[in-house]
């Protein structure tokens, strides 16, 4: 397994458990792919569920050698929590419950995709795999061809 | 002032009032919403400007009230009234200026408080290494206020890292609000000394606006974008952007001061 498929694991198993406990699928069942028993609160259940994730994928990218990926993993339960959590709700005196509830209604879609962003990243030609070794040289030290040719476009 | 004109007076204060009653009620009920939005999702401005957008949108609906009020209902009476007219005319105008000083005072305030409790997320995560994603050895970067190229002195690789989201967020976001917040009073002693210049010509049939008082524009257009620029500047500590204040005045000239012909006579055309 290489580090960007390990990342796309961990976002499936975070897209998963969060549709179920959202009720898109059933809860218990895939409670129970994760090893958590019931703890009365669905809101804790999820809490383990996301730590089990987190364990099993900061010991994956210790073994790849993936650091950054790691240091993505120790905000995931936090995050994810904080997303679930119900959207503030303020007296109803003034009326905007509705104002609150738009602006977060969205918020996961775009951390969904941002969450995948690196902090850190290296320049890898895509015929050979040499990495960029000078900045702003942007052919590979190896192979002398450009870093970002895309090699299924190549005759 | 008569009875009757007194009555009439007295009954627009009261519809004014419960406008500004009305706005402190969002004001009370925002806060809460949208410190509670910021702590959900620390270092993330978007929920913040989503709900800033809708409650913006709530605040202008008491704005367009008092318009649609006066249109409707009360400019008919004071325009009978020409000894009171001006007076009724003032007080709308006086109103929704507190509304828009009371809303951005309120704003900045919570955008206040969320930046000084962002900043400590923020200096733990420059304080924190950043690996090389080849090797994983510490990198020896230049800043971490925004993206830079390093070469890892452990493997050569050059690796692109870029800000932690803490950092983006408060010294992007927050520290843009903070600024903003420090040269709010700026902003609107200016709309103040805007709204005074035009009723000291309409008390004098129209005449021309003094020069003074245009010089007196001028002076605070510039104080309040170098406050905005210096406050910016040294919570990054980074220099003042000069070509920030200049840019902005360009437009202070071209678009406000430069279409007065008092001003175009006595000083000018700017380029």
């Amino acid at each position: 397994m290489t580090p960007d498929e390990l990342a796309d694991a961990i976002s499936m198993h975070r897209a998963r458990l969060l549709a179920a406990f959202r009720g898109d699928e059933p809860w218990e069942p895939v409670r129970e792919t994760y090893d958590v028993s019931s703890l009365g609160s669905r809101d804790a259940e999820l809490r383990a569920c996301l730590e089990a994730v987190a364990a099993w994928g900061t010991e994956a990218a210790r073994r790849l050698g993936a650091p950054a990926l790691a240091a993505h993993l120790a905000d995931l339960v936090r995050e994810t929590m904080n997303e679930v959590r119900p959207t503030p709700t303020t007296g109803s005196k003034a009326g905007l419950a509705m104002i609150f509830a738009n602006a977060t209604a969205n918020v996961g879609w775009w951390k969904e995709r941002y969450g995948k962003v690196k902090q850190t990243y290296v320049a890898r030609c895509r015929h050979c795999g040499g990495k960029q070794t000078t900045a702003l040289a942007f052919h590979c030290p190896y192979c002398g061809r450009f870093l970002y040719d895309d090699p299924k476009l190549q005759t | 002032m008569n009875a009757n004109q007194q009555a009439l007076v007295d009954r627009w204060k009261g519809f004014l009032g419960k406008i500004h009653d009305r706005l402190n009620e969002i004001c009370a009920e925002a806060e809460v919403g949208v410190r509670a939005i910021a702590a959900q999702h620390p270092d993330d401005p978007l929920p913040i400007g989503n709900a800033i957008t809708g409650l913006d949108h709530r605040v202008r609906q008491l704005d367009d009230k008092i318009q649609e009020t006066w249109d409707q209902q009360v400019e008919d009476k004071f325009s009978s009234d020409p000894e009171i007219h001006d007076l009724g005319l003032d007080m709308k105008q006086d109103a929704e200026r507190a509304l828009a000083e009371r809303w951005e005072l309120a704003k900045a305030s919570w955008m206040t408080q969320i930046a000084h409790e962002a900043f400590p997320r923020a200096l733990a995560a420059i304080e924190k290494p950043a690996p090389c994603s080849a090797c994983g050895a510490p990198l020896t970067l230049p800043t971490r206020l925004e993206t830079v190229a390093a070469t890892c002195t452990h493997c050569g690789v050059v690796n692109q890292v870029g800000a932690p989201p803490s950092v983006y967020y408060y010294f992007g976001f927050c520290v843009q609000n903070l600024a903003e917040a420090a040269a709010l009073p700026i902003r609107h002693a200016i709309e103040r000394q805007r709204i005074a210049a035009d009723r000291w010509r309409r008390a004098r049939n129209w005449a021309a606006e003094p020069i003074e008082s245009l010089e007196e524009w001028e002076r605070m257009e510039h104080q309040y974008w170098r406050t905005l620029a210096e406050e910016r500047a040294r919570l990054r500590n980074e220099p003042v952007d000069e070509k920030f204040v200049e840019s902005r005045m360009a437009y202070v000239y071209k678009y406000s001061l430069e279409t007065n012909q008092q001003w175009v006579r006595a000083k000018g055309r700017r380029g």
